[in-house]
């Protein structure tokens, strides 16, 4: 019980022994159940205690990405990466704030030809390259964090409340989509959608660099949220952007040396 | 009748009052035998009750709030409840009648008048109890309870006099013995039952008898004395049937016997035509199975008007089960009889029903025409409760019976492990009728030691088939599991390209066309899954464009 109440944070004993994965599991007891139940009152911790708790809980996590042959099921990559204690933050923190916190947001794309990977901020890219053709390829890789490009792009903002990412078809292009999170309007339904895009030169590692932000807003649907079609979408091979903004589509070039023009 | 009759009677008084009660009865009766008990008739006269008395709110509400505050949280209220709830509302209506019929037959009928006594006795509620005079009445209530040896003799004489006459016209008695003696002489020895006048009757018709051996019995009828004497004397005369005509005889009491619902004509009619481990020919079936029935069993069993089979008292199945001698071929045996009732079912399973699917667009649509075409396939999905009461039960008879009838059902029961089609069918056949096919009361038993279930069988097939039926066991689980949700939408799904293909069984018939493998790392399943704190927890899988490669990405939380 009073662990419902927050209560457990007080003990300096038991802070020290709360990891990640006692947040996850306890999380998923307490909020669970409840989750469905829009009547029950959500305990809540207070700023500080979270904050902490958020702290305890968002070093040392790592992804693992795995690739196989479908056709025999041979590993053709295998390989760890740690992902940095600040997206673990904004990410937990996200979720300890919202109406669900036994849900962890952790919004994952991969390119088409699985050669790139965004894993919350960092992007991943991969390079098979034949020493010989008698031996097997052997791959390579590159860790680029979007956050730190933050700061020299006036008006990005990659504070982890992405909701899901996506690469365009070429994979030379990245959305990174968020939904407002206090949006309480029944009738309209938005996302907020970052552009990224690949400025490396051919045969460099790709390095992608903020291009712009637009909003995609429409009448919400009658379906469910996560059921209905994406609000936007990138050509299947230009740097162009086609979203939707209540009963017009646009179309956002974003490739024009730093600058987007928009045209209906 | 009873019942009209004193409701017609009733219906004035009761509509010039709001606080008059109502007749409220129950009957027992052997055919349902989990429902003999006193509570269940108490449990009966309060739904009634609440019925009858669901506009009066606060009574209502009176008896709720005593279920509420009792100490068991149960949805079902005890027996204690049901007291107090009806001794709430007998007390609140003035004058209610309790009618309750066939107390012979409840199963704890000594105690029964004095539990009555106790709700009854600071009411203005009168009880009527019937039975037959079979049952001691307690001393207390004896200046209370009338015989109707004498009120019902008439009506036996009435029913015995055109019988005497046939018997005569037939030779069957001399005419020098004057039919009043006859029939006096045998209302006499009824001492007011009429069951054992019909049961004589029944008797004295039979044509092995000479017009000497019937007038005996008639007239120095010691052996013929009661209920017992007659069940004795009618199944000394079966036992002079053919071989064939005893086992049928041994089928239908067996089956009666331990029958764990109500059986109908037409399920026993094939029940008793089932040869373990042959197909049941149309043929086989006695033809007029209803009216045969009567005849076959020297009228120990009757037709009901539902068109179900029972015992003509519920007094005959313990005389079966105590009163006869153990060499006797009509003796019955609780485990034995129960084990071969579990054999005949899975025979029917395996060599009666198609080894396809039941509900073909074509054939099948509903589960009445199933019942149609199939008329044993509902009772045959009791196989596992029967052989489990079989296995529970303590056995008292002999080595080599208890051999055999084991070693038949473990035969039957590896060839039903090892047929996938009649596994499909039976669960098919058990989700339409709302089972969950389950073998858990059966695997316990095997897994409780050796005193509850034993292998014996001369070819080591139970060891083995016991084995088998905890993966058979382990697997139904794991369907249910899974696709428990549509297999209960459409029992046919266990044909269906999901389960064939999704869930694997080397029980029941699955498709070749499609293989599953898990494309997890190794760590991320199994039992790793479960137990380690470096589980990895799967967040992303993707096939890439080319179609060649899967990307799956698992994250794994600090510690």
């Amino acid at each position: 019980l009073s662990c419902l109440h927050g209560k457990f944070l007080n003990d300096p004993k038991l802070r020290r022994l709360i990891h990640s994965r006692d947040y996850l599991k306890t999380a998923e007891t307490v909020y669970a159940p409840s989750g469905k139940s829009s009547s029950r009152q959500l305990p809540r911790l207070s700023s500080p205690d979270s904050e902490e708790l958020i702290q305890f809980c968002s070093s040392e996590w790592k992804f693992r990405y795995q690739r196989r042959l479908v056709q025999n099921e041979e590993v053709t990559m295998d390989l760890e990466v740690d992902i940095p204690q600040s997206q673990v933050k904004d990410m937990l923190d996200q979720c300890i704030t919202s109406e669900t916190p036994d849900r962890f947001p952790f919004p994952i794309a991969f390119s088409h030809d699985l050669n790139r990977l965004i894993v919350l901020s960092s992007i991943l890219s991969v390079r098979f390259e034949s020493i010989s053709d008698m031996e097997k390829p052997v791959f390579n890789y590159k860790v680029q964090l979007l956050e730190r490009t933050r700061g020299t792009i006036s008006g990005a903002d990659c504070s982890g409340r992405t909701a899901y990412s996506i690469f365009s078809p070429t994979s030379k292009a990245l959305a990174l989509v968020s939904r407002p999170t206090t949006s309480k309007n029944r009738i309209q339904e938005d996302r907020k959608i970052q552009v990224w895009s690949d400025v490396a030169a051919d045969g460099d590692w790709p390095n992608y660099n903020f291009r712009g932000e637009t909003t995609s807003i429409r009448t919400k649907s009658m379906f469910d949220e996560d059921t209905s079609p994406d609000l936007f979408a990138f050509h299947s091979t230009d740097q162009v952007l086609f979203y939707i903004k209540w009963n017009t589509t646009n179309a956002w070039r974003f490739d024009e040396h730093g600058k987007y023009g928009n045209r209906q | 009748l009873l019942i009209e009759d004193l409701e017609t009677s009733y219906a004035t008084l009761a509509s010039t009052s709001t606080d008059h009660g109502y007749i409220l009865f129950y009957h027992f009766t052997s055919e349902r035998r989990n429902q003999c008990k006193p509570y269940d008739a108490f449990r009966a006269v309060l739904a009634q009750m609440v019925h009858r008395y669901r506009a009066h709110k606060d009574t209502i509400d009176r008896v709720s709030v005593l279920l509420e505050t009792g100490s068991t949280d149960a949805s079902k209220a005890n027996d204690e409840e049901i007291l107090a709830a009806i001794s709430i509302l007998l007390t609140s209506f003035s004058h209610s009648i309790l009618v309750f019929d066939g107390v012979d037959e409840c199963e704890e009928h000594a105690e029964f008048p004095e539990l009555i006594k106790d709700l009854c006795v600071t009411t203005t509620t009168r009880v009527l109890v019937l039975s037959r005079p079979n049952v001691e009445i307690p001393i207390d209530f004896q200046h209370q309870s009338i015989h109707l040896r004498c009120s019902n003799s008439l009506d036996i004489k009435s029913f015995l006099k055109p019988k005497v006459r046939g018997w005569k016209q037939r030779k069957f008695i001399s005419d020098e013995t004057p039919s009043e003696l006859i029939v006096d002489k045998l209302v006499a020895n009824s001492e007011g039952v009429f069951l054992w006048a019909r049961l004589m009757s029944q008797y004295l018709d039979r044509r092995a008898l000479a017009p000497k051996d019937r007038l005996e019995a008639i007239l120095e009828p010691s052996e013929f004395k009661g209920l017992h004497g007659i069940y004795a004397k009618i199944l000394m005369a079966l036992e002079h049937g053919y071989e064939k005509e005893i086992a049928v005889i041994q089928k239908i009491f067996g089956f009666n016997a331990v029958a764990l619902r109500t059986i109908s004509v037409s399920e026993l009619q094939v029940a008793v035509a089932i040869d373990p481990g042959k197909v049941t020919d149309v043929t086989s079936l006695i033809a007029d199975f209803g009216d045969a029935l009567p005849i076959i069993c020297g009228a120990l069993v009757e037709v009901q008007s539902d068109d179900s089979v029972r015992f003509v008292h519920a007094s005959f199945r313990d005389f079966l089960a105590t009163g006869l001698p153990k060499e006797s071929m009509f003796s019955f045996n609780e485990r034995s009889t129960n084990i071969r009732c579990s054999t005949v079912c899975l025979s029917y399973l395996l060599y009666d029903l198609p080894s396809s699917p039941l509900y073909q667009q074509s054939r099948v649509q509903d589960l009445e025409l199933l019942q149609t075409l199939f008329p044993f396939i509902r009772y045959s999905l009791l196989w596992v409760d029967h052989a489990a009461l079989g296995f529970r039960v303590d056995d008292t008879c002999s080595q080599s019976e208890r051999v055999d009838t084991q070693h038949k059902f473990y035969t039957i029961l590896a060839k039903f492990i090892n047929a996938p089609y009649t596994i499909s069918v039976w669960i098919e056949a058990a989700r339409a009728h709302h089972i969950i096919p389950s073998l858990k009361c059966l695997v316990s038993l095997s897994t409780a030691g050796p005193s509850q279930i034993d292998f014996l069988s001369p070819l080591h097939t139970g060891k083995l088939a016991v084995a088998l039926l905890e993966e058979l066991s382990a697997d139904l689980e794991r369907l249910d599991q899974e696709w428990g949700y549509l297999l209960d939408q459409d029992p046919s799904a266990i044909w269906g390209p999901s389960i064939t293909a999704f869930c694997k069984s080397s029980f029941w018939v699955t498709t070749n066309a499609t293989a599953i493998s898990s494309m997890l790392p190794e760590e991320a399943i199994g039992t790793f899954r479960e137990s380690s704190q470096q589980r990895p927890i799967l967040i992303q899988s993707q096939v890439s464009s080319s179609g060649e490669e899967l990307g799956i990405v698992l994250v794994m939380p600090s510690r």
